[in-house]
């Protein structure tokens, strides 16, 4: 009977399947890491978007299902780097809405600066919004609640903060020949931008009438 | 004295595994990454934003004071659409709410969805509820014959791609369906992204 191959491990074997061993995990290794930085990425996205689509959602119910009838905007500031953009909302059940952004925002060189940032100041951002309260007892904005924004951390500028999630840009207007309201506020990130931020348009004390007794009538 | 193990096999064995390894996880690659590009294409489909931005447009067509006129009927016959035009609206005060609407609302070429005889055309497209699966229902073969893309952009066309047949039909007896294109560039400079959208019509 032939006998079987006999020759020992030699060491060169054995480094070389070292070598291709630790070819693979550092592969795999990298690919995770990857994987783990996007993971990150997209669950800092995720709390964005779902902020956004909770608020759009809050106003855009209260405009479609009971319709505006009258919208008037005021801005007070900047003042100490501080602006207050205050929306009201008359419905066309009498009922009222009040939307508030108050943004104060520390002025840097690394992001879009705006109109009323001071260096000498912390971030700060607040939305709130909800029902006014016209009972004539108690505040009017008890029920004008706070939006908490999604809190992403801090970056230090000489001894003042500044978020990484920020409203760098607030128009909240009604054009008066048309009579559309118009709400954008920025949710800035320095990895997404301006890209999810919140765009809402309503037409003001407009009646859309479809009782169907016409067809639109293309076939 | 005993003799060592004299069978030499760590190598073999090790290339074995190695090559195993590689196949299953290039197959695991091949078959995983494709996923996510599909997946950030479909984050602008139908999002929060554009669904409520279509809604409006709705509305707009919805109202008694929208009407349509002998080419919106010859365009939706013979290519499966029409295209949505502010001056199709009786209503003045309605017609420049539309306009500006649809300006807010960022609709793509939306300075042409009042009739100005550019050739450009509003990207909202009116068609029958169903939009495939027979030749009687055929906006989505319209699309997709547009391989030059000079009426559909590409995305767009992704997007109709995606979209289902809706053969089974409205369960609110709508005959007609919207989908439209918007083009977020606001703030200027700052934004510069596609989202689309498409919801029924009953009227």
């Amino acid at each position: 009977m032939k006998k079987l191959n006999n020759k020992g491990i030699t060491i060169i074997e054995v480094i070389f399947c070292f070598v291709m061993i630790s070819i693979i995990t550092v592969s795999l290794y990298a690919i995770i890491s990857s994987f783990n930085a996007k993971r990150i990425q997209e669950k800092v996205k995720e709390e964005i978007i779902t902020y956004r689509n909770m608020l759009t959602k809050d106003m855009e119910d209260d405009f479609i299902k009971t319709g505006l009838t009258s919208a008037t905007v005021s801005v007070s500031g900047p003042s100490n780097g501080t602006t207050v953009y205050t929306l009201n909302c008359t419905l066309k059940d009498g009922s009222k809405r009040r939307l508030i952004v108050s943004r104060t925002l520390n002025d840097t060189t690394d992001r879009a600066v705006v109109a009323g940032a001071t260096a000498n100041v912390n971030d700060s951002f607040s939305i709130r919004y909800g029902k006014v309260n016209q009972t004539g007892s108690g505040d009017e904005n008890k029920d004008v609640v706070e939006y908490p924004l999604p809190d992403f951390g801090n970056v230090d500028n000489n001894g003042k903060t500044w978020k990484l999630l920020s409203i760098n840009k607030v128009d909240i207007g009604v054009d008066d020949t048309s009579r559309v309201l118009r709400v954008y506020i920025s949710l800035y990130h320095p990895e997404f931008g301006y890209r999810y931020s919140i765009n809402i348009a309503s037409p003001v004390n407009y009646n859309f009438i479809n009782d169907k007794t016409t067809t639109l009538g293309l076939y | 004295m005993k003799k060592m193990n004299n069978r030499g096999f760590v190598l073999a064995e090790t290339l074995v595994v190695s090559v195993f390894l590689l196949i299953i996880f290039g197959m695991i690659f091949n078959n995983f990454f494709p996923l996510l590009g599909e997946y950030q294409k479909r984050e602008t489909f139908d999002d929060v934003e554009a669904k409520y931005s279509i809604y409006w447009i709705k509305r707009m067509i919805e109202d008694n004071s929208y009407t349509v006129n002998a080419t919106d009927r010859s365009n939706f016959n013979n290519k499966g659409y029409a295209i949505f035009d502010c001056d199709r609206i009786n209503d003045s005060a309605k017609r420049v709410m539309c306009d500006s609407m649809v300006g807010m609302l960022e609709v793509n070429n939306a300075a042409h969805c009042r009739s100005d005889n550019s050739g450009s055309l509003c990207n909202i497209y009116i068609t029958k509820y169903r939009i495939g699966g027979n030749s009687a229902y055929k906006f989505k073969d319209t699309v997709k014959a547009d391989t030059n893309y000079t009426v559909f952009n590409s995305g767009f066309q992704e997007y109709v791609r995606t979209l289902p047949d809706y053969v089974s039909g409205s369960l609110n007896y709508s005959r007609y369906r919207v989908l439209a294109e918007f083009h977020h560039t606001y703030p200027s400079g700052e934004n510069d992204y596609y989202s689309y959208a498409t919801i029924e019509v009953n009227r």
